[in-house]
């Protein structure tokens, strides 16, 4: 029996998208026992997972007031972490797949003394390195998130390699949930015929909330167009802004704020016909029970890496040039929030409840143009398993789109294969995405090949001409090193003036990267690769080192052969 | 008998002599004859020896005295010296602290000590609170003469209140402030540093970090009302930042260093926090003359100047100011062993190593036949000094210019002026250079200061010059008689190293704040003993620890009477080599999880 420890310490959505995996780690590997470590703040959606064998939780919640006021005590919380750390090592996991991108979990990690770890660790020595692929990528994307086309849910199933991609997230209503549910919406006189819509207007993070202003406006739109009943969800910490809202709603509002508890609020959402949601974990459990979603996305939402997980959601993802956010960044002029208008999650609502088309029209008497700033979007399961969010409403086909959609086709080939694909198969790989990718951009983008996507695309094609030769050019040197290292005596002068060179090729790339940011994410995917670099065996170095290379050359080759193709393409 | 004991004193002390010579004796001062014909004084109506016999008397007090092991006998009361003869037939090192130049006269008028003189050193009518804390030692011991305390009590206890205070092993919390720039930067590093290394926790409130942007205030108006107006507003900005660092730290003692931007203000509301404020002014008083509004504010006052500037700081009711003259820091003044190549690049015959103020610019174009290399700052390139002058003028750092000294076979230390031709007849005190050189165990000659005489032995210990002509006649000299320079320098070497060093300088500092305000400091203490037998406290988590050995030797690298910081543990963290053990992840588990929660 292969013993698995998922370590999670991040919040309730990001433990929602997390569940794919571990149902994927069950079939894959027959037998396997799952355990995970979690946040105890969050830990209740893992009591509604049978796949979970076993769950330990780390309790920092129990020193937030000594915290709070200064007087904790290091003994108490050293002890406490320490017995955690023996208890955890004492289960003798086989794999460890960490989840949480952070220092902490990764110091965890390496006090854990697993062997087969993924993720986020610490070495030794204290430096930290990602050891999958797929999380590799996963940094990568942190810093060039407008080009990722990848859910976190499928990242993490990629990173566990598992056999077959599971579609849906899970949570498990108990009965007696499901019959409180069912009491209290009848206690609210809702019935089975009823259209009840419900809002998750609150977040932990006050830049992902919709203003109440515009929940209550588009509460009032949706009872009187849609006769709809409407229920606002909320903790009891947001209470007064789910008062706020529910007051304020002509006719009224359920107010359900800390009237739930997380199954009661899954067995709520289940009987909803669509929510109305911020990127919440309230959304991604409504997407496990299949409640039709309309998700907002503006700040540092976006809905490509945390989209609901699940067929057939909408999400409007408000469009300022400077979305989404970048990571760790503070904004202090959110205008995307009020991107998105009431009419246009109205007209989305629409869409959802009788699967309809959406296209960007004048709303009402031509006063109001609808996702003039935000774009509609709708889940799919792509072709490779994984999930997409394509546009319904047409826009203009941009440089970004061109790319992102190219990374993806391109990601998916190589992260994680130990094969390098020789020119004729890469070459049959970007005739067959390339058609793929055509077949998208014209179901879902408005094509014009302007001389501005010309200009760009023919400057990208040279740049990733030169970074490609530096790839070839890297991987020859690093040849030459192995062969010199294998010597019984190696010359150490020749290997130090190639590790010269080495670097000067590793500064070129640099360059033509910072100066293209559009092919940023192969540049950072290397960059990152020679960070996780370790040790001081030259052999062992150079062999790395060579394989980023050869991993940098598959991946230009790739994007390159299909951008001259999307170029060829435009020009018919 | 009086004069056959000056005689033998002004060998060694010849002012002391003098001085007893000249004193008055008063009535209350007398001396009559023992049962057994032995003379005996009377002070103000006490009998400092027995009536009967003050040889045996002596023998008994000596014989019960418990710390004679000690190496250093600092006997207080010199009475007629019966107690001191004792001693000496132990062959002690011996220090005399007598308050009275009349009781020295009376008892060299009745007892022969000539033979002894030399093996004696004599402390009379010193300021009672320095000479207690230049003494404290935990290598001396202290002998009271009781009658002499009973007599003198006040000036013994400021004297054995200090004293105690250099030989406490009390660690404080000091925080020292820096200037913004200027050579009292360099002091306040080495005093920061000494502190530490003293077992004192350190806070450095280094403004030099406000450099740039100070210097550039003239460049923002060409009005220079304005240009004040703004530097003082920069300069209460300093002090504020000062004031939020004292709040955050929450020291014992405030140490301001010369040129730190301390107003009126900041010190007053520095001192509002019940902690004494100290100021050690490093710089020539008649050249740098802020002092005349500040001194008065701070607690202690020190300065590298004695004899008109005390007086005048005592004129203007500056009440603890004392006298502190500049030191060496060994651990960067030291002797190295340089290359061949280092040898060659930083020495040269004669060196000088310094800013290029107005006097060695005129007074060095003399020397420029001589293998003369000259390095530091502000030195005109264009002048005819040009070929002597090394490394385009640039700064030179302490472990560079440490270099030099070690290289040259004559180190040349002119004190700066702005005003004379070369010499200053009348310097008074002494530059940090001539400490440094010292150190280094390298050879130097000085220009004369009067206040060298008191730190070396002239002629044994150092050699000075006068003028020019003296400086030339003395490098050719010395250049040929390397075997004289080396005895010289050792010696040199040696005296700054007994006595010249940030260590004693700081130890008479904290001896004099801590016999002066130990009411104040004490409650400070008290207060945090409190705190630290606390949740934190190094002591209380060794105790919980029990049978972890893995913590409680990760603990062992902390102060045991130390409260636990995050900011110290990683500080340690970050230092350590090699694997990182299960305490040190778990306390950057710990690290991780109270940053959050901030």
């Amino acid at each position: 029996m292969k013993k698995i420890l998922i370590l999670n310490l991040t919040r309730m959505g990001d433990l929602m998208m997390t569940t794919p995996l571990i149902a994927g780690l069950k079939q894959t590997i027959p037998g396997a026992h799952v355990t995970v470590l979690v946040n105890s703040k969050f830990s209740e959606v893992c009591r509604y997972n049978s796949y979970i064998d076993e769950m330990y939780e780390i309790n920092i919640v129990q020193f937030e007031k000594k915290i709070a006021e200064g007087e904790v005590s290091f003994y108490e919380i050293y002890t406490y972490l320490e017995g955690l750390v023996d208890k955890m090592r004492a289960l003798r996991f086989d794999m460890l797949i960490n989840l949480t991108h952070s220092k902490l979990s990764a110091i965890l990690s390496s006090l854990l003394n697993i062997q087969d770890v993924r993720g986020f660790v610490s070495d030794e020595t204290g430096n930290r390195f990602v050891s999958n692929p797929w999380f590799v990528y996963f940094c990568n994307l942190l810093f060039n998130r407008p080009y990722n086309r990848f859910h976190l849910t499928d990242i993490n199933q990629k990173a566990g390699d598992t056999k077959t991609l599971i579609k849906s997230l899970t949570f498990e209503i108990p009965d007696e949930a499901n019959e409180w549910a069912k009491d209290y919406l009848q206690s609210h006189n809702i019935s089975d015929e009823d259209t009840l819509i419900a809002f998750q207007p609150a977040s932990s993070r006050e830049d992902r909330r919709w203003a109440a202003k515009n929940f209550i406006e588009l509460g009032n739109i949706l009872k009187s167009k849609l006769g709809a009943k409407v229920i606002v969800l909320g903790v009891k910490s947001e209470a007064s802004l789910v008062n706020e809202i529910a007051s304020q709603i002509t006719g009224g509002a359920i107010d359900a704020s800390g009237k739930t508890t997380i199954p009661q609020l899954g067995a709520v959402l289940k009987r909803c016909n669509a929510l109305v949601t911020n990127d919440t974990g309230t959304m991604h459990i409504a997407s496990a029970v299949n409640t039709p979603i309309v998700a907002l996305f503006f700040t540092h939402a976006f809905v490509h890496e945390t989209g609901p997980y699940g067929e057939g959601h909408l999400a409007i993802q408000a469009n300022a040039a400077c979305s989404p956010c970048s990571h760790n960044t503070k904004c202090n002029n959110m205008i995307c929030k009020n991107y998105i208008l009431p009419e246009e999650v109205e007209r989305a609502i629409f869409v959802l409840l009788s699967k309809d088309q959406v296209k960007p029209v004048l709303e009402g008497n031509g006063e109001k143009e609808i996702f003039k700033n935000s774009t509609l979007f709708r889940s799919v399961f792509d072709k490779d398993g994984m999930l997409a969010y394509n546009p319904v409403t047409k826009k203009s086909l941009l440089i970004t789109d061109i790319l992102a959609n190219i990374y993806r086709a391109m990601w998916v080939e190589v992260l994680g294969k130990n094969d390098f694909p020789d020119e004729k198969e890469m070459d049959f790989l970007i005739s067959k995405k390339s058609s793929t990718l055509f077949e998208k951009f014209n179901t879902f983008f408005l094509v014009d090949s302007g001389v501005n996507l010309k200009r760009e695309i023919e400057e990208l094609l040279s740049a990733l001409g030169s970074i490609k030769q530096c790839f070839i050019n890297g991987g020859k040197i690093t040849n030459e090193i192995l062969i010199l290292a294998s010597y019984k005596s190696p010359d150490l002068a020749e290997i130090k003036r190639m590790g010269e060179l080495i670097a000067d090729i590793d500064t070129e790339i640099e360059k033509v990267g910072n100066s293209h940011p559009h092919i940023s994410p192969i540049i950072r995917m290397f960059s990152f690769g020679k960070e996780n670099l370790a040790g001081e065996n030259i052999a062992d170095l150079a062999r790395g080192t060579n394989t980023l290379y050869k991993n940098g050359y598959t991946e230009t080759f790739i994007v390159e052969g299909i951008l001259r193709k999307t170029n060829e393409w435009l020009l018919k | 008998m009086l004069k056959k004991n000056l005689e033998s004193l002004s060998k060694v002390n010849p002012e002391l002599a003098e001085k007893i010579l000249r004193v008055r004796i008063s009535q209350d001062y007398k001396i009559s004859g023992s049962k057994e014909n032995f003379p005996v004084l009377t002070v103000r109506g006490l009998q400092l020896h027995s009536g009967y016999a003050p040889e045996k008397e002596a023998e008994k007090i000596v014989a019960a005295f418990e710390e004679k092991e000690k190496k250093i006998i600092h006997i207080f009361g010199f009475g007629l010296g019966y107690h001191v003869k004792e001693f000496l037939k132990e062959g002690k090192e011996i220090v005399i602290i007598e308050p009275s130049l009349e009781i020295l006269n009376l008892a060299f008028e009745s007892v022969d000590f000539s033979e002894w003189m030399d093996k004696l050193t004599f402390k009379s009518c010193e300021e009672p609170f320095q000479l207690g804390a230049q003494l404290g030692s935990e290598e001396a011991a202290l002998f009271t003469h009781q009658v002499s305390k009973k007599i003198f009590n006040d000036y013994y206890d400021a004297f054995f209140r200090a004293y105690e205070g250099a030989r406490s092993d009390i660690k404080l919390r000091i925080m020292v402030v820096g200037p913004i720039y200027g050579g009292s930067l360099a002091t306040a590093g080495f005093v920061e540093n000494t502190l530490k290394a003293m077992g004192h926790e350190t806070e450095f409130v280094d403004c030099s970090l406000f450099a740039d942007s100070f210097h550039k205030i003239n460049l923002i108006t060409s009005n220079k009302l304005h240009e004040g107006i703004i530097r003082t507003k920069y300069t209460n900005f300093l002090g504020e930042t000062i004031i939020a660092r004292a709040i955050d730290f929450s020291p014992d003692i405030i140490l301001a260093m010369a040129q730190a931007p301390m107003s009126e203000k900041t010190i007053s509301r520095l001192k509002q926090s019940e902690v004494p404020v100290a100021f050690w002014f490093v710089e020539d008083f008649r050249e740098l003359t802020y002092w005349r509004e500040l001194a008065h504010c701070y607690d202690y006052f020190f300065s590298i100047q004695k004899g008109e500037f005390q007086d005048l700081l005592s004129k203007q009711g500056v009440k603890n100011s004392y006298y502190l003259p500049q030191a060496c820091y060994p651990s960067i003044h030291k002797e190295l062993d340089l290359s061949a190549d280092e040898k060659k690049y930083y020495g040269s015959d004669l060196s000088f190593v310094g800013a290029g103020y107005y006097n060695r610019q005129k007074f060095f174009q003399g020397l420029c036949d001589f293998n003369f290399k000259i390095w530091g700052s502000e030195w005109n390139t264009r002048s005819i000094l040009a070929p002597h002058i090394q490394e385009n003028s640039k700064r030179v750092d302490p472990e560079e210019y440490v270099k030099i000294f070690n290289s040259s076979p004559i180190n040349l230390n002119l004190h700066s002026s702005t005003f004379h031709e070369g010499v200053n007849p009348n310097g008074d005190f002494v530059n940090p250079r001539t400490f440094e050189i010292a150190a280094c165990g390298a050879f130097q000659l000085v220009d004369i200061r009067s206040e060298l005489s008191s730190l070396f032995s002239v002629g044994d210990e150092i050699v000075q010059f006068e003028n020019l002509t003296d400086l030339r006649d003395k490098i050719s000299y010395y250049l040929a008689r390397p075997d004289e320079r080396k005895e010289i320098s050792t010696k040199a070497k040696k005296r700054a190293l007994k006595d010249h060093t940030f260590e004693k300088r700081l130890k008479v500092l904290l001896g004099i704040i801590l016999a002066k305000d130990f009411a104040r400091i004490g409650r400070k203490i008290e207060e945090r003993k409190k705190k630290s037998s606390g949740i934190n406290c190094i002591q209380n988590m060794l105790l919980q620890a029990g049978d972890d050995k893995e913590l409680k030797n990760f603990l062992s690298r902390f102060k045991e009477e130390s409260t636990l910081t995050l900011k110290e543990v990683m500080a340690v963290i970050e230092k350590s080599e090699g694997a990182i053990t299960k305490p040190e992840a778990i306390f950057m588990m710990i690290n991780e999880i109270l940053k959050e929660g901030e």
